[in-house]
């Protein structure tokens, strides 16, 4: 069944159409998202606040248009939005700022293929550094906090946030290097 | 990345950079494209390693929940009442057949699973039946949930509606979204261990994993992380304070603030962050803290009501005094913390805990029966005084009440304890410390 199909159902009331929309485009909205916000941690919520924008507003939707299109422009309201409350409320004002300004300037689009880099740059991770995979998986899919994690390892907070650094630094070149090599 | 910017970006991702550091990386950000582009480029990363980790299952999970929350409110108000007839769906049959790959792919949402599991295991019943017949513990998917005896909950749609009593919920990490809801507010879970209970008035949640994010029915959001909780109204305000769970024990001390200055400063010493506060304002602590010295006054009630529930809670019993408050029948005539000379041993256990410490503590395997006059039958023993045996040990008893920490440790402040004494305190401090971290780290 195509989008169209599925917003006409859902704009009748039919929550699950609605949520297979959500299923079909919460990925691209997600990824989106996470080149657009500064507080990673808020991509989740945030991806949730656009879907339920979007119902709220589904009626006046005309289903033929392109959804994903509609989509990334609530995407980016609400994300500069939050952009501009987390400015206002960090305690690190002036880089928060200017982190907002250049997220505002530089990321009008996000590549989706980004988060299928990603999944592959992953996959080879466990290949070529298992120990870095472990590191990203403790940090971000089991969310070990960072005093537990240093603990672990028996490190020291802060060598544990370099180590990080570097393994974000090691994914973000693998990332670079498949989009590159794409045709 | 240069060093300076390396470091100043280390610092404002820790949240530790300063003022002159923040203008400093913000001249960098807005002046240096290399340096710019590289902030961006490993916020980036980060996100969509935090958007990866999340399943899709568990997003559009998380958004039906939020959707169902914010959707028939009357459906929603009708549901708190068991009494008055709820509509039934019929729509899920047919739903299905039109997208069979969408029950198993999207529709999986826990509390859809619970609905269908409670609809298949009692098919005489209409689904929203009153909450004395639903399972007390559901192990569905990643979710296993555990109601209290006293929980009156319902399946409304997709939804699991709470309207009191409390329950107890692990998802296992990575596979967040299953989402609960109260008369006050929806509970989305992101991967996580966490308590909820409520009553018409109240709702509260505590994470012991994780982190839970609570939508309240007037769109105010929190996001509870690990080690806080958050007990409020429809209207009131939504703050976390620090979880009762999360502290490493609570000190018992009757009434007497000198005493428990004395403990406080003993206990500073030897590097804990010590909290002396008003036991009945142990939900508002601020902060967080490694022990906490709760006062008892005439209005205190945390300590001694039997009433509130049964959980099970590790109790370093290390005075005589404290039995009272615990219900337990005991000699109270001495008080050991007066005895000299004593020595610690731990000599059937591989722990280091007490190294570079005096006194006498045994640590005993756990399931051993208490011997006391009126033994309790699910305490066990988890440690003792070795030359006290019957007036100190450390049980794992039942709470008495929900405000209590899940480590408590019991001394008597009308004694002024010798150095053996203090040796033990201080021994028994480091141990449940230990023993709280050890369960964190778990």
């Amino acid at each position: 069944m195509d989008d169209c199909q599925l917003i006409t159902d859902a704009q009748g009331g039919d929550t699950d159409a609605f949520c297979e929309l959500v299923a079909r485009h919460q990925g691209p909205i997600r990824a989106y998202l996470a080149a657009l916000v500064f507080e990673p941690e808020s991509v989740f919520d945030l991806a949730q606040d656009v879907f339920l924008t979007a119902h709220n507003k589904l009626a006046d939707f005309d289903a033929t248009r392109d959804l994903g299109a509609w989509l990334r422009g609530i995407a980016r309201t609400t994300a500069l939005a939050h952009n501009r409350a987390a400015a206002r409320r960090t305690r690190r004002e002036h880089t928060a700022a200017q982190l907002a300004l250049a997220l505002a300037a530089e990321r009008e689009q996000a590549p989706d293929e980004r988060l299928t880099a990603l999944h592959g740059c992953l996959r080879q991770l466990a290949h070529n550094r298992p120990e870095v995979l472990h590191l990203l998986e403790q940090r971000y899919t089991h969310e070990t906090a960072l005093s537990a994690l240093a603990r672990e390892l028996s490190i020291a907070e802060g060598a544990l946030r370099v180590r990080l650094l570097r393994a974000r630094q090691i994914l973000r070149h693998c990332i670079d290097t498949r989009i590159a090599a794409e045709p | 990345m240069t060093p300076e910017f390396e470091s100043l970006w280390l610092a404002y991702r820790a949240d530790v950079l300063d003022a002159a550091g923040d203008r400093r990386l913000a001249e960098l950000i807005a002046t240096d494209a290399g340096a710019r582009k590289q902030a961006l480029a490993d916020l980036e990363i980060e996100a969509l390693l935090r958007t990866s980790a999340i399943t899709d299952d568990a997003f559009v999970r998380a958004t039906r929940a939020r959707l169902a929350a914010h959707g028939d409110t009357a459906r929603f108000v009708a549901s708190l009442h068991p009494q008055l007839p709820a509509r039934r769906r019929h729509g899920s049959t047919r739903r299905a057949r039109r997208w069979p790959w969408l029950t198993t792919a999207v529709v999986v949402a826990a509390a859809a699973l619970i609905a269908l599991a409670m609809r298949l295991s009692s098919p005489a019943a209409p689904g929203l039946d009153p909450a004395s017949s639903h399972p007390r513990s559901i192990t569905l998917g990643p979710a296993q949930i555990t109601f209290d005896d006293d929980c009156q909950y319902q399946l409304i749609d997709d939804a699991l509606v709470v309207s009191s009593g409390g329950l107890t919920c692990s998802v296992e990490p990575g596979h967040g979204g299953f989402a609960l809801r109260t008369s006050h507010a929806t509970f989305a879970v992101l991967g996580t261990r966490f308590r909820i209970e409520t009553d018409a008035h109240t709702s509260a949640v505590a994470v012991e994993h994780g982190s839970v994010r609570v939508t309240r029915n007037d769109g105010a959001r929190l996001l509870v992380e690990a080690g806080l909780h958050c007990s409020f109204t429809q209207d009131g305000p939504l703050i976390p304070s620090l979880n009762r769970e999360a502290c490493a024990l609570i000190i018992g001390s009757a009434s007497k603030p000198a005493s428990s200055n004395q403990l406080g400063a003993v206990l500073r010493r030897d590097g804990w962050q010590v909290l002396i506060t008003n036991d009945t304002d142990l939900d508002t602590i601020p902060s967080a803290v490694d022990l906490i010295i709760p006062l008892q006054t005439a209005r205190s009630s945390r300590l001694d009501d039997p009433s509130q529930g049964w959980h099970q809670l590790p109790v370093l019993n290390l005075d005589p005094s404290v039995n009272r408050w615990l219900g337990i029948s005991a000699d109270r005539d001495d008080d050991y913390l007066d005895d000299p000379g004593g020595a610690i041993a731990v000599p059937d256990t591989d722990a280091t805990w007490f190294a570079g410490l005096t006194g006498t503590v045994q640590v005993q395997s756990a399931n051993r029966p208490l011997y006391w006059a009126d033994p309790l039958p699910k305490a066990q023993i988890l440690a003792r005084v070795a030359e006290h045996p019957q007036r100190a040990c450390a049980i794992l008893k039942p709470r008495s009440h929900t405000q209590a920490p899940r480590l408590f440790l019991g001394v008597n402040p009308v004694a002024e304890p010798s150095p053996a004494g203090w040796a033990i305190i201080r021994a028994a401090a480091a141990w449940l410390v230990s023993e709280h971290r050890r369960h964190e780290s778990r």
